[in-house]
């Protein structure tokens, strides 16, 4: 299944102009499956950067909106968008001009693959 | 600070036997003397009360104090917790970095977990799934569709093709309307 779920994820890379990987880990950034092109940033596929997005989700869930769901943070040369799918936590990265809004809607084309893995995450220790 | 509590509840009790005694006394007092008793006045009822309802509450409230303490700690210590929860303190969140070894261990368990999932997993969604051999060389085996039905769908797509073609837009009004524009 990871090698069919690897497979679609570089598919959905070559779909979207711009995006350079999209990597599925946890809240502490541990790697499930990943998507990466050689144009995506190292340092923002450390742990210690997407492990942040865990504490920024919460904090920003605090504010009186709601659950926080998505965060978008778009820097000089590259966009990064991180969704809540808690335990796990859904990557991608792509350039500063990359279709925001196609990105987002790969959303639901990846959701049904995330059941299982949340399981993963949630059995382990 | 418990005894402080103690103190509290104690002189609250006091405060209400008090109130109650001297609106007895009152009330006792007020009955004797008053000579306009059914007159209507400021310190009159709006609701009818009787006195044994009136005295009711002292001793409810009296019984009711001790076992209600540990109530009001645990909605404290509730009210603490949840607003500890909601204060949002950027600073004290401080940076979190998995441990080496600790992130290894992690990988290695998924890679594991990830793989012994199978192809029972959901699968990528598509429009045209691809059929094991054998079904699809029973489904091309089978005989093809009789003349009847060939000719009933020849003749629906015709029916169709010539009521699209006969759609027609109908000019009834200006396109453009004038909005009394000067």
């Amino acid at each position: 299944m990871v090698d069919d779920l690897r497979k679609y994820l570089n598919h959905l890379l070559e779909k979207v102009n711009g995006l350079h990987c999209i990597l599925i880990t946890d809240r502490d950034g541990v790697p499930l499956v990943r998507a990466v092109t050689e144009r995506a940033p190292q340092l923002a596929l450390r742990p210690n950067f997407i492990s942040t997005f865990g504490m920024a989700t919460d904090q920003a869930s605090k504010l009186g909106l709601g659950r926080n769901k998505t965060i978008i943070s778009m820097y000089s040369s590259y966009q990064v968008i991180q969704m809540n799918k808690l335990p796990l936590v859904v990557t991608f990265i792509g350039s500063d001009n990359c279709n925001t809004g196609h990105i987002l809607s790969l959303e639901s084309q990846i959701e049904p693959f995330l059941k299982d893995l949340a399981a993963v995450v949630a059995d382990a220790p | 600070m418990q005894s402080d509590d103690e103190d509290t509840s104690l002189h609250s009790c006091f405060d209400s036997l008090k109130t109650a005694v001297m609106g007895c006394c009152y009330s006792i007092c007020h009955k004797d003397t008053d000579p306009q008793e059914n007159t209507v006045n400021e310190r009159t009822h709006l609701l009818e009360v009787t006195e044994q309802q009136q005295e009711t509450p002292v001793p409810a409230a009296s019984a009711s104090t001790p076992p209600r303490k540990p109530d009001e700690q645990s909605a404290l210590n509730r009210i603490l917790h949840e607003t500890a929860t909601n204060v949002i303190d950027v600073g004290a969140l401080g940076p979190y970095a998995l441990e080496a070894g600790a992130y290894s261990e992690r990988v290695r368990v998924y890679s594991a977990r990830v793989a012994g999932l199978g192809a029972a997993g959901a699968a990528a969604p598509r429009l045209l799934a691809d059929l094991p051999h054998a079904e699809r060389a029973a489904l091309l085996a089978k005989p093809p569709l009789g003349a009847g039905d060939k000719d009933l769908i020849t003749n629906a797509v015709k029916k169709a093709a010539a009521a699209i073609s006969e759609l027609r837009v109908e000019h009834h009004e200006d396109l453009v309307v004038p909005f009394r524009v000067p």
